[in-house]
């Protein structure tokens, strides 16, 4: 589905702190991100920045079908897309250029 | 059903697409999959605890998205569709008002500057019907989301503010030119400005009875007044909600515009009848009703949501 209105591609704290998350780890649930930042990503709006990320390209997700018989709605993993790894990259190389002790 | 598969297919029917792919389906499946095993643990206490949370982060999310979303900059077509609302609430008070001054030019006996002089009444008493009429037609052939709407809202929001600057600033002499030429001698409400209507309620407050004009009915009209800048604003919202959630309102704009104004009518002739002398304050009922109205009109099943459910 086409975004609503187009979106620059920038990348917030909390982006960049997801991308991190998702490049270390591989796939994750979006509570899964929320229990590993350390109360920097919040539940109530976790979905708010992974669904922006997802509009702009730098991750995406895949439904989590239930186990057989279980019902219930199915849970969503969130992967980084190349885009998103360039653009973490980009941030990063950035940073140190600009702040030679950088390192998160 | 369960409660999560209840508040999905009520909220299915409400939001669009993307925020249910993107918030509502994610947090719900949370909420099932923390209670589901806080229940296998048998912990039914932290069952609900998770349920609690994981509800209150839904609509904590729901809040946060609207928020984003009214504030993103508006697309070229939802331009388009305000241009043309905007032309169309000044096309329509604008030839009202002329049909009215016309009427009165070739009816009334009096000479025509003094039917002109009731011009800017006549903007205040018709731009509500314009309001109605500009915002139905124009959102007719177009969806309404939350960025249009915030913007039609600010629309009604100034035409709200001109209307109480023109009845604040440019009735009051103009209504004084009217009475002295006619050889009124009673001030009426309508050519007071605030700070003088506050200081006749207070000399009406100190007179008690021996003024002969009961200060409850006073206090109605200032509030009356007071209220009339606002209904631009009300019926505005009103007149949204209707083009967002009716077909018909899409498919009849001209009727529905009539019928939304005989209704304001009949509310403010039963707000009258019923509060004027008990209840001044009773003279906000009619935009407080069709605001309640609008607001309840916002819950219903968007004709969108029916359109692709059967195609």
């Amino acid at each position: 589905m086409p975004p609503s209105h187009p979106r620059a591609l920038t990348l917030s704290a909390k982006e960049l702190l997801v991308l991190e998350r998702l490049v270390s780890s591989g796939e994750q649930y979006g509570l899964q991100l929320v229990t590993a930042s350390a109360g920097q990503l919040k539940r109530g709006t976790v979905y708010v920045t992974l669904g922006r990320m997802e509009e702009k390209g730098y991750i995406t997700s895949t439904t989590d079908a239930p186990p057989p018989g279980a019902g219930g709605m199915p849970r969503r993993l969130y992967r980084v897309t190349p885009l998103g790894r360039r653009m973490l990259r980009a941030w990063t190389s950035g940073a140190t250029r600009l702040i030679p002790g950088y390192a998160r | 059903m369960t409660s999560t598969r209840f508040t999905y297919r009520w909220l299915e029917r409400r939001c669009a697409a993307r925020t249910m792919r993107y918030l509502v389906e994610p947090t719900l499946a949370d909420v099932e999959s923390e209670c589901k095993e806080a229940r296998l643990r048998g912990h039914q206490w932290v069952s609900r605890w998770h349920w609690m949370i994981g509800y209150l982060a839904l609509l904590k999310a729901l809040a946060v998205h609207a928020a984003a979303e009214a504030n993103a900059p508006l697309t070229s077509l939802d331009r388009a569709v305000l241009r043309r609302a905007c032309r169309l609430v000044a096309f329509t008070t604008a030839s009202l008002v002329s049909v009215l001054m016309l009427i009165g030019l070739v009816t009334q006996p009096e000479p025509w500057d003094v039917t002109l002089l009731s011009m800017p009444s006549a903007v205040v008493r018709l731009l509500p019907i314009g309001i109605v009429f500009g915002v139905l037609a124009a959102l007719s052939k177009s969806s309404v989301g939350l960025r249009l709407g915030r913007a039609v809202i600010v629309v009604g929001l100034l035409c709200s503010a001109a209307s109480s600057a023109v009845q604040e600033w440019v009735i009051p002499p103009v209504q004084h030119i009217l009475r002295t030429g006619t050889g009124g001698q009673q001030k009426s409400v309508a050519e007071m400005t605030f700070s003088e209507l506050r200081a006749r309620a207070s000399e009406l407050e100190r007179e008690g009875n021996r003024a002969g004009y009961p200060l409850p009915l006073f206090l109605f009209r200032v509030h009356g007044r007071i209220a009339s800048g606002l209904t631009p604003l009300a019926l505005c919202a009103f007149a949204l909600a209707l083009a967002s959630r009716t077909r018909a309102a899409r498919r009849r704009p001209v009727w529905v515009t009539c019928a939304v104004l005989v209704g304001y009518f009949v509310a403010t002739v039963a707000a009258t009848i019923a509060t004027a002398i008990r209840f001044p304050a009773g003279a906000w009922l009619p935009n407080a009703l069709f605001v309640l109205l609008s607001l309840l009109l916002w819950l219903r099943v968007s004709p969108n949501h029916e359109a692709r459910q059967t195609t």
